[in-house]
């Protein structure tokens, strides 16, 4: 058997794999014993019909069966090449198969492209110190405030910072906004919706949120409103439109008092103190989690950076292809319309292209990483792995388990995602870590 | 009858068959009912461009037996006239 690779560009290359006479030949004869083995002819036992008259009973059969034959072998034999780093064979074409000749078989293949890998122990990650500053304990304490509010009914007009249930109806050239914009019905016509009074950059109509200011419940009044050409609805952008609005209830958002003791029982803590140093207590887990985050982003930016190679193409084209029908998929089950979609199109598969390029190139980076560190996956990581996955798809573990070993290409995949993760986390513990001002991190944080 | 299709109507392939060929260059023929053993041996000449040196008959009577596809009724198993044909040595027929 003779090898010989063609190297079509860095990634794609052609195989052609030579067998000689006696390969083929030999080759054939395991394939007429497999046969003779199994084959019901009438007038013989089995396995003591002679060879030629398998040959003309089977004859397609064994044609198949020994091209599939040397296809195999001729896969296995670029698998085995050291030089070359089978990313994906593409096609597999056995030439023409005649008793006593040599046969080719001419293998597509894609192979990762030769690079060396950056200094992956040279890294420096910059994040803010674990231990959280006063303002982000603040910052929660603020949070849980807000979390256990109470919204009391008032009878005054309603300020800045209260809650007003209200029903409105907007009209475009009097015809129902919700004609123009159906998918999309908070412009349109509302019934019973609560709005927040005076909320700066709230979601909703603009006219509305202002409007309520000063209304009390009871209250029914026109607006005409001109949104504005930039506005972020294209079909209503630069259009006059007036609002039917009625003011149903006025709710005041009562923040509780620290030292309040329903709170403090809310929050299971009997004072302050305690409840202070509970909160310092998560501020620093959140702080913690999110600076390792950070650190493995910052090694992901970095390996990402520090080498560049062709990407397979085959891979690439299906990378983008798959990031493209999720994209659609999440923006679908958020509500987006079809139409939408279909304008933003050319936008997402760009979006999806450049995702695919990065996931592919630190797929590839990591596993060379991988191989020189000699990290492997064991049963019980991976037996870990799948149970996370049942839990976060909320089926039982062991029925996830039996799927996963019945699907061998997903348990490969999520092997491939462990390894991967691993890899990851080793880049990150091996880099030097840099504590930055608390300030300069929590404005980088609140970026990220 | 006197034409070596209406006289040979069939090879006999079954394992025994093939090893009377190969070892004994004897092939074996299912004839019409009515050849004779001269007959047979002018029709095998003809057809293979071969030269026979012996030919053996046999009669194989029909047998009744029960049929277990038919309910195992009663069937009949046809019976035939088999010719082994003895070839001169160095001729061969290709029969596959």
């Amino acid at each position: 058997m003779k090898v010989e690779i063609k190297d079509t560009n860095d990634t794609r290359k052609v195989a052609t794999v030579a067998f000689e006479p006696q390969e083929v030949a030999a080759e054939e004869k395991k394939v007429l014993q497999l046969f003779s083995k199994h084959a019901k002819i009438p007038g013989f036992r089995p396995g003591k019909a002679p060879d030629q008259v398998i040959r003309s009973r089977f004859a397609d059969g064994i044609k198949e069966e020994w091209s599939n034959r040397l296809a195999t072998a001729a896969r296995d034999a670029i698998l085995e090449q050291d030089d070359l780093r089978v990313h994906q064979l593409l096609k597999i074409e056995p030439g023409e198969i005649i008793a006593e000749a040599p046969v080719e078989v001419v293998i597509t293949l894609d192979a990762e492209p030769p690079f060396e890998l950056p200094d992956y122990e040279g890294f420096t990650v910059e994040v803010t110190s674990d231990d959280p500053s006063s303002e982000e304990v603040e910052n929660l304490l603020e949070s849980w405030r807000q979390q256990r509010a109470d919204f009391a009914i008032v009878e005054r007009p309603a300020e800045k910072g209260d809650f007003v249930k209200c029903s409105y109806d907007g009209l475009v050239d009097d015809k129902p906004i919700g004609d123009l914009v159906p998918d999309k019905p908070i412009y349109g016509k509302q019934a019973n919706t609560w709005e927040e009074a005076g909320a700066e950059n709230g979601v909703g109509v603009p006219i509305i949120i202002e409007s309520i200011l000063g209304m009390k419940a009871g209250d029914k009044n026109t607006y005409q409103t001109e949104f504005p050409a930039d506005f972020e609805e294209s079909r209503l952008a630069g259009k006059s439109a007036t609002y039917e609005l009625e003011v149903h209830e006025v709710r005041h958002k009562n923040l509780p008092e620290l030292d309040d003791p329903k709170f403090l029982q809310a929050m299971e803590v009997d004072k302050v103190e305690a409840l202070r140093e509970r909160a310092e207590t998560e501020a620093k887990t959140q702080k913690e989690r999110s600076n390792a985050t950070a650190k493995r982003r910052q090694v992901r930016d970095q390996l990402l950076a520090g080498v560049d190679f062709e990407l397979p193409q085959a891979d690439l084209e299906s990378e983008t292809q798959e990031i493209f029908r999720a994209m659609v998929d999440a923006n679908l089950r958020r509500g987006a319309a079809q139409e939408q979609l279909e304008s933003h199109k050319d936008e997402m598969f760009t979006r999806a292209g450049e995702d695919a390029r990065e996931s592919i190139k630190l797929r590839i980076i990591l596993s060379r990483v991988a191989e020189k560190e000699k990290i492997e996956v064991s049963r019980e990581e991976l037996s870990q792995a799948i149970a996370t996955q049942a839990m976060m798809a909320g089926t039982d573990p062991r029925e996830h388990f039996k799927e996963m070993q019945q699907d061998r290409a997903k348990l490969a995949h999520l092997q491939q995602q462990v390894l991967f993760d691993k890899t990851l986390a080793l880049l990150t513990e091996k880099a030097t870590v840099e504590i930055k001002e608390n300030d300069e991190g929590s404005e980088e944080e609140n970026e990220a | 009858m006197s034409q070596p299709v209406e006289i040979l109507l069939d090879s006999v392939l079954t394992e025994k068959a093939t090893q009377q060929a190969a070892n004994l260059n004897q092939y074996v023929f299912r004839v019409h009912p009515k050849a004779n053993r001269n007959s047979i041996k002018l029709a095998v000449q003809e057809t293979f461009s071969v030269t026979v040196r012996r030919v053996n008959v046999l009669i194989r009577k029909p047998k009744v037996k029960r049929d277990r596809f038919r309910r195992n009724n009663l069937s009949v198993k046809s019976g035939m006239k088999k010719a082994i044909v003895t070839l001169k040595e160095g001729d061969k027929i290709d029969l596959l």
